[in-house]
């Protein structure tokens, strides 16, 4: 026999029967060093480099069988003997021995372990494995016991249904060493179960992919809700959730990993095909406004081959209409919203455009707007465009006496409410007593009158103090 | 509750009588331990880890060969299975009776 001694490693999470071991083994023979559970186990056996392994076989965290797993992944411990010990040997009539154990030692009075434990070391001496029924050592000396059946049966059952799930579970002690991890967390984050089992979970992850992690495990620990966080790992996209698990005075955190890397990649097809349909809706109102210019420029070109003035300037007054849908289309090209367009903004410019057509620099107009940010959708625009467009030009055309743009005020406001008024008024010159809006002939009245009809609306005439049009809508 | 012959459970194991006692001591500051936590799964009806703390009781008694303990261990590991609080209450009386006389059995062959 070599003076060397034996190196033996037991692992058990209750102390007394790692002290009784310990003491049964407690000569020059031997050389004995425990671990309360399968991670102080693994930190210590690259160092200690066990030959003999008792193990418990159900422990917090990282199981006697899953321990044994990882010990049997290792090439260092091929050799190694492990030797299961646990109390649940005479309880199941088929005696489920994990895989990579030597021998399956029951717990019971320490007499008895103690001889059952030198039996081991003589199987390890004498180089016997692979779990004949002579290495299940002690079965005929304890009485039937049911807890730990039931408990193994619940296992069992709840391993099957974690190895074929579809979403990653991982189980992480306090300190976040991954104590479980199921195949399909395996899968996302590319590894092997053994060279995961043990590790912190921060310490398989890079750069930023660490900081977010960090910063998701301190934000739970700190009691905050972790839930349906979305991160790329990987590249995987996986949404997280971390739930809390404590069981007497062991606590655990488990986290739930859904790979939705599938349907962020069709949200991302959707949102391109989205993006290239505005494109395409944008790039039509672009043509329509280059088309209705189009139209406004043979307009200008038909008239000027005109020689009857009358004739002419009805040609013309077709151009402001144009103006006003043109900028609606303009508008619709220039914003993110297909659907809403800002008043403020296009009633400025509309009547910016129309003024602009008919001033000069003897004949100047001060512009007044009082319309808050509000969108409407674009048919009412275009309606009031229309409408707008009639008014304005009407008061540019009639309303005032003065050349000079101090005196002359065209004013723009809306008020919204249940039923909305867009005010238009202008002071000077004003508005005729014996026209009658509502039966006039003229053209640009019977377009005002159609369109407020379009939109449900009333058209109000105020003529005192100052000449004031109201589409109330 | 049966006498305990450390010397000759010593002999048995093969270890020395020091040894032994320093075992019980550790069996009986943890169960001490298990005792207060108990009271408190009694208290608020908790019979999963009452059930898991006598199964465990059960197990380290029988390991030290205090049958007195594995028997009454036992018995409430069962009662909790069937959540029976009086039969646990009467059972957990008796098991700490059974712990005192442990202890004092103890202390008077470690002062012998």
């Amino acid at each position: 026999m070599s003076n060397t001694p034996l190196k033996v490693l037991i692992v058990d999470n209750h102390p007394l029967f790692l002290e009784s071991i310990s003491r049964i083994l407690s000569s020059t023979e031997y050389e004995v060093k425990t671990a309360i559970g399968g991670l102080e186990a693994i930190d210590l056996i690259e160092e200690f480099h066990p030959q003999i392994f008792i193990i418990d076989l159900i422990m917090p965290y990282i199981s006697g069988e899953k321990l044994c797993k990882y010990i049997r992944s290792l090439d260092t411990f091929k050799d190694s003997f492990i030797a299961i010990l646990s109390g649940i040997a005479k309880e199941t009539e088929k005696i489920s021995i994990p895989p990579g154990a030597d021998a399956f030692i029951a717990k019971g009075p320490m007499k008895h372990m103690a001889g059952n434990i030198f039996d081991v070391i003589d199987l390890y001496r004498n180089k016997k494995r692979d779990v004949p029924f002579e290495n299940l050592l002690g079965l005929n000396e304890i009485a039937p016991r049911h807890i730990t059946k039931e408990l193994l049966f619940s296992l069992r059952h709840l391993e099957v249904l974690l190895d074929n799930m579809r979403e990653g579970v991982i189980e992480l002690s306090l300190d976040n060493r991954i104590v479980y991890i199921n195949p399909s967390a395996v899968k996302i984050l590319d590894s092997s179960e053994m060279d995961l089992i043990s590790k912190n979970l921060l310490s398989i992850f890079h750069n930023e992919d660490r900081q977010k992690f960090k910063t998701m495990l301190s934000d739970f620990d700190s009691g905050l809700k972790v839930k349906d966080v979305i991160l790329s790992v990987n590249k995987h996209f996986v949404q997280i959730d971390i739930l809390k698990v404590v069981e007497g005075t062991v606590e655990a955190k488990i986290i739930l990993l859904n790979d939705v890397t599938r349907f962020k990649e069709k949200e991302a097809r959707l949102q391109k095909a989205l993006a290239e349909k505005e494109m395409l809706i944008r790039e039509v109102h672009h043509r329509v406004k280059n088309n209705l210019n189009v139209i406004s420029g043979l307009i200008s070109i038909q008239s000027s081959m005109i020689d009857d003035v009358e004739v002419q300037g009805m040609l013309l007054e077709i151009q402001p209409r144009l103006q006003s849908i043109s900028l609606v289309h303009d508008k619709l090209y220039n914003t993110e919203d297909l659907s809403n367009i800002y008043l403020n903004s296009y009633m400025e410019e509309l009547a910016m455009l129309l003024i602009g057509m008919m001033t000069n620099s003897e004949f100047a107009v001060n512009l007044d707007i009082d319309i808050r940010e509000i969108t409407l959708d674009t048919d009412t625009i275009v309606s009031l465009g229309l409408i707008s467009t009639e008014l304005i030009t009407n008061a540019l055309k009639y309303g005032f006496y003065s050349d000079n743009p101090e005196e002359n005020t065209l004013r723009i406001s809306f008020d919204e409410g249940e039923r909305n008024r867009l005010r238009i008024s202008n002071n000077g010159r004003p508005f005729p007593v014996d026209l009658d809006i509502n039966s006039s002939r003229k053209l640009g009245f019977q377009v005002i009158n159609l369109l407020v009809g379009q939109i449900n609306g009333e058209l109000e005439l105020k003529r005192d103090p100052v000449t004031e049009f109201s589409i109330i809508f | 509750m049966d006498r305990i012959n450390f010397q000759e459970q010593a002999e048995e194991i093969g270890i020395d009588l020091e040894n032994l006692l320093s075992l019980y001591n550790l069996f009986v500051d943890q169960t001490e331990g298990d005792i207060s936590k108990m009271e408190s799964f009694i208290s608020l009806k908790n019979s999963k880890d009452l059930r898991s703390t006598s199964h465990h009781i059960k197990g380290a008694s029988l390991n030290l060969e205090i049958f007195s303990l594995v028997d009454s261990a036992k018995y409430l590991e069962a009662y909790s299975e069937s959540e029976d609080w009086n039969q646990i209450a009467s059972e957990f009386e008796n098991f700490k009776k059974c712990f005192v006389i442990l202890k004092s059995h103890l202390q008077k062959v470690e002062n012998e």
